[in-house]
Order: C-alpha cells, then sequence, then structure tokens
C-alpha cells in the first residue's frame, strides 16, 4: 500500500463539532472501501472512541506505543461494523505534554503503510496538543460554527497553519451547525461570508440537526445509516476530500428537501405526546 | 409607535461587518489575499491606510506583537510607492 493521505480536524474553538465530523468523514471513507485510521489527537480529554461507540474496548493508547509497551498496529481497535476502520485511542489520564510532535510523526509514519488515509481529531486550543496533532498532517480541514466566537477562532488556526508550512491549497474549509432558515432570514452569516472571510476552500456545509445527537447517543456514525439526510453530506465531503469536484449547492439541496410526504407532515402536527 | 422608525438591522448583517472587521484577510477597505503580491498604481491615501492596518492587524494576530511596535515606512516616489515594516520583538 502507499502512503496514506493525512488529515487533520481541527478549530481553535472547542465545541463546533470536530470530533463528531472526523467519526463521520473516516465511517464515510471506510464505506467506499478505503482503509482508514483515526487518531484521538485529545490527549487526556477523549471523545473520539464514544462517538464510535467503542469505548468499552479500548486497551492500550497512544501513550503505549510512545512508552514502547506495545506497537503501534497492536493498539488499534477496529470498528464494530466497518472493519477497514481503526482507531488509535488517545489516554484519559495522560496529558498532552506526554507526548511530543515528533512522537505524532513517527506514529503516522508507522501507520501510513497499513492506511489510505489517516484523519487526526484535534483537541480544542493552539497550545501543545494542536501542534502535535498538525505536526504530520499533509491537509487541514478547519471546522467553524456561524457564530463570530469560533470564526475569529478558525482566522487564528489557519494564520498558525500558514506559519506551519500549510497553504491555501492544503487547508479546507466545514461549516458546522448551519441553520438555513435563519441564513435566508439574514439573522446568521451564510458559509459563503465566511469562506470570502476566512479566504479557504469550502469543502462541506453541514446544517444544524437532532440525528447528530441521535447518532452520538447511540455510538453508531451518521453515515452508517443511509436513511438519515446528513449522511450524503459526508458522503460528498469525502469525495471532496478525494479530489472529486462535487458542488456545495449539492449538500444544501439535499438538506433542504424535505423527507416526509404531505400526510406525513399533516400526521405530525397533530401528533400529541403520550 | 412613529410608523416612519428606522428599519432594525438585521444581526446577520451586523455580524457579517463584525466578522470582517476582525478576521485576517479582510481588515481594512482592501482584501488581500495570503501570500498575494499586490502592485499599486496611482494608489490614493486611503489605500496605502488600509494596507498599514493589515501589516498592523497580521502581526498582532501572527506574532503576538502589539501594534505600537509595529512601524510601517512609507516613501513615495512619483506614482510608485514603497512600504517597510519593521516589527519589534522584545
Amino acid at each position: 500500500m502507499k502512503y496514506a493521505k493525512v488529515f487533520v480536524i481541527t478549530s481553535g474553538k472547542g465545541g463546533v463539532g470536530k470530533t463528531t465530523i472526523t467519526a463521520n468523514l473516516g465511517a464515510s471513507l471506510a464505506a467506499k472501501g478505503f482503509n482508514v485510521c483515526l487518531i484521538d489527537g485529545d490527549i487526556g480529554l477523549k471523545n473520539l472512541d464514544l462517538v464510535l461507540g467503542l469505548e468499552n474496548r479500548i486497551v492500550y493508547t497512544i501513550l503505549d506505543v510512545i512508552k514502547g509497551n506495545r506497537s503501534v498496529t497492536e493498539v488499534l481497535v477496529k470498528h464494530k461494523l466497518l472493519k477497514n476502520l481503526s482507531l488509535l485511542a488517545s489516554s484519559q489520564i495522560a496529558n498532552k505534554d506526554m507526548v511530543s510532535p515528533e512522537d505524532m510523526k513517527d506514529i503516522i509514519d508507522k501507520l501510513s503503510k497499513h492506511f489510505h488515509f489517516i484523519l487526526i481529531d484535534s483537541p480544542a486550543g493552539i497550545e501543545r496538543g494542536f501542534k502535535n496533532a498538525i505536526a504530520a498532517a499533509q491537509h487541514a480541514i478547519i471546522v467553524t460554527t456561524p457564530d463570530l466566537t469560533a470564526i475569529s477562532d478558525a482566522d487564528r488556526v489557519t494564520g498558525l497553519l500558514e506559519n506551519s508550512g500549510f497553504t491555501d491549497k492544503n487547508i479546507s474549509l466545514i461549516v458546522n451547525r448551519l441553520k438555513p432558515k435563519m441564513v435566508k432570514k439574514n439573522e446568521m452569516v451564510s458559509p459563503e461570508d465566511i469562506q470570502n472571510a476566512l479566504a479557504i476552500e469550502l469543502i462541506g456545509v453541514i446544517t444544524d440537526s437532532e440525528e447528530i445527537l441521535l447518532s452520538t447517543n447511540e455510538g453508531k456514525p451518521i453515515v452508517l445509516d443511509s436513511e438519515k439526510r446528513l449522511s450524503i453530506v459526508f458522503d460528498n465531503i469525502t469525495e471532496r476530500m478525494n479530489n472529486n469536484f462535487i458542488p456545495i449547492e449539492e449538500d444544501l439541496k439535499k438538506l433542504n428537501q424535505s423527507p416526509e410526504g404531505f400526510f406525513a407532515m399533516i400526521k405530525k402536527l397533530f401528533k400529541r405526546e403520550e | 409607535m412613529w410608523p416612519f422608525s428606522r428599519k432594525k438591522k438585521k444581526t446577520g448583517e451586523i455580524a457579517k461587518e463584525r466578522m470582517n472587521s476582525f478576521v485576517r484577510g479582510t481588515s481594512g477597505a482592501a482584501v488581500i489575499e495570503r501570500g498575494q503580491t499586490i502592485k499599486l498604481e496611482n494608489s490614493s491615501d486611503e489605500e496605502i491606510n488600509s494596507i498599514v492596518t493589515y501589516i498592523k492587524d497580521y502581526a498582532y494576530r501572527n506574532l503576538s506583537v502589539d501594534k505600537k511596535n509595529v512601524k510601517v515606512h512609507i516613501s513615495k516616489e512619483g506614482n510608485s510607492v514603497t512600504i517597510v515594516a519593521s516589527i519589534i520583538y522584545k
């Protein structure tokens, strides 16, 4: 196998959906037949195992690899439904200073021979954890929500990535938790406004949806349920990660289509809580 | 209520204006893309001032240097303008 494409999913601000997006992009790529490894870069505050429903299967973590107790391939945990999706878990008891950028480079170099894609879930902030996460990445995906605090942090992170050698050719943007109705009423900045302000390529727009919370509750990535409307959006983003052109408008078009028929809508209106 | 009261600005417009005021790529009047070299001919003072603001903002945001420690020197010769920025680290 050739060397993997290594992506880091980052944001600066916490709580914008990096972990959920990492899990779903990984699951989407795996469902397309690629060998995918997800790395939880959030040392000490791990969550990726929870979103993937693998929290009870973690025996060894990235710290065991760094300490030399286990080889990197021994500590990987395979997903229950997608056997070509693996997780390199983080440790709850460790802190970010126990891992260095050189450690990350070394780990990713070893993993690269076994996978088509490696996705690193970066922690919030711009400290050591962020530096570790970006150290070996070839491409950065910045996640932001349409609020000014997240956009400001995304801008700061873009600057830091550029200082670390990234360019507008290998930095992309995902706008998460968009509310199209608010954008239509001019009560929220649009993805195009954010893209123009940050001057980086937009590769995905994800609308605010209950489906995300429900999938996290079950520990099952949304892309594994083809009935979920958001799954097509993640599939489109992974196509773009593979350099296949799909217009961004396609994402919003799908999301604006009502999945319910007229009678289902009427039924819902009159439905009473039991 | 006075029937001709001024229409309230939509919050999305306010957010967009605020976003463009703090984001590095769009600070000031001119949008300068990263890595792009800009050539100015017959530039007005307003354009030059926006570039000075951009340089100071860039140093403040990316290099953590106080704006007062960024000295921008402008010299004009005919139609050409030379801008030199000195960034003072302490």
